[in-house]
């Protein structure tokens, strides 16, 4: 009765294999799908020259709520022709948060609705204090000056991010 | 009629549930990737006694201080201007060829001094366009001597910070009354 209906339909006797191209089709446009919609851009983390240091520990960011500061490299000097570019000088003397530049203005009031007077990171035995960490991430040529001012606002009792820590890099990269 | 039964029983692998499963688990790990971050850090804590529960200074205690400053100089067989870093032991300036002869110096100064005063507390006092790499360079050297406690002196009076330096100027003094 079956092949009676198969020769009805004109399909050939024999096995039925199945079409995969559809089916890889789909496939490959689901990853396609996911990759585009995926942020692969670490926005946190910008490009620098970070300062060498061996006292540091292994960074493994197991602190979902860190904060990162990223300060960039400040304008290359002319007695340093080699690394004046433009691009370069488009990126310097930046403070960026989660890929966005800030202004010191812009800092603190990010900092204040982050810090000790967001409930979530209120530190539960001092009350007074935030329990979040915030990572500076400063290009070793950069002034000390941007970090010791981020400082300033950490310590600020509004604020009150007292857990800091400084990047640095596993080896020399300069010097 | 045993070749023939042989032939029959011939078992075909169907691909298609592992190729499925593959590309979920990569799908999966794709999303789910996150890179390391191939960095270090110096952890550090600020002073939590601020405002009302502020400590009283402590005077007994024995400071060492390295000051780092900026000058400007000439490169050697050009005119252009270059910044160089001058460093200070106390008032005392440590001169060397090299940066790392420089550090090696003030390594031995410090550790000698925490040899004697084993409560000894380290001082990084950067004057304004310090580059950071070097501050990050006496930490280190003060963490190699063994000193438990290290401060920064003051606050940043660098006016060539362009970002919202109005607005900094004016937060500086706010936050020297509130210390």
């Amino acid at each position: 009765m079956g092949k009676k209906k198969n020769r009805e339909l004109n399909i050939p006797e024999g096995d039925i294999e199945m079409d995969m191209t559809p089916m890889i089709d789909i496939v490959f446009q689901m990853i396609m799908f996911f990759i585009i919609i995926t942020d692969f851009s670490q926005d946190d983390i910008a490009l620098l020259d970070l300062p060498w240091s061996t006292a540091g520990e292994e960074d493994k960011g197991e602190e979902e709520s860190r904060i990162i500061i990223n300060v960039t490299a400040p304008v290359p000097t002319k007695a340093d022709p080699k690394k004046w570019d433009k691009k370069l000088k488009s990126r310097a003397n930046k403070i960026l948060v989660r890929g966005k530049e800030k202004d010191f203005a812009g800092l603190y009031k990010y900092l204040e609705a982050a810090g000790v007077n967001n409930p979530r990171y209120r530190d539960k035995e001092r009350p007074n204090l935030s329990n979040r960490s915030l990572l500076i991430r400063c290009d070793g040529s950069q002034a000390f000056d941007y970090v010791k001012a981020i400082l300033q606002i950490c310590a600020n009792p509004k604020i009150a991010i007292y857990k800091i820590e400084i990047a640095t890099a596993e080896k020399a990269t300069d010097e | 009629m045993a070749k023939k039964s042989a032939v029959e029983e011939e078992v075909k692998m169907d691909m298609t549930p592992m190729i499925d499963v593959t590309f979920q688990l990569l799908i999966f790990f794709i999303i789910t990737l996150k890179f390391k971050l191939l960095e270090k850090k110096l952890n550090s804590y600020l002073p939590t006694d601020f405002g009302t529960n502020a400590s009283p200074e402590i005077i007994e205690k024995a400071f060492v201080t390295i000051t780092m400053r900026q000058k400007r100089g000439t490169v050697p067989g050009g005119n252009l201007i270059e910044q160089k870093t001058e460093f200070l032991f106390g008032n005392e300036k440590i001169r060397g060829d090299t940066t790392a002869e420089i550090y090696s110096k003030i390594l031995q100064k410090i550790s000698a001094f925490r040899a004697k005063q084993e409560d000894a507390i380290g001082k990084i006092e950067a004057k304004p366009g310090v580059p950071h790499k070097h501050v990050v360079s006496i930490l280190d050297l003060f963490h190699k001597a063994k000193y438990g406690t290290i401060t920064f002196v003051g606050l940043t009076t660098n006016k060539n910070i362009s970002a919202g330096r109005t607005w900094w100027n004016k937060i500086r003094k706010k936050l020297a009354s509130t210390e």
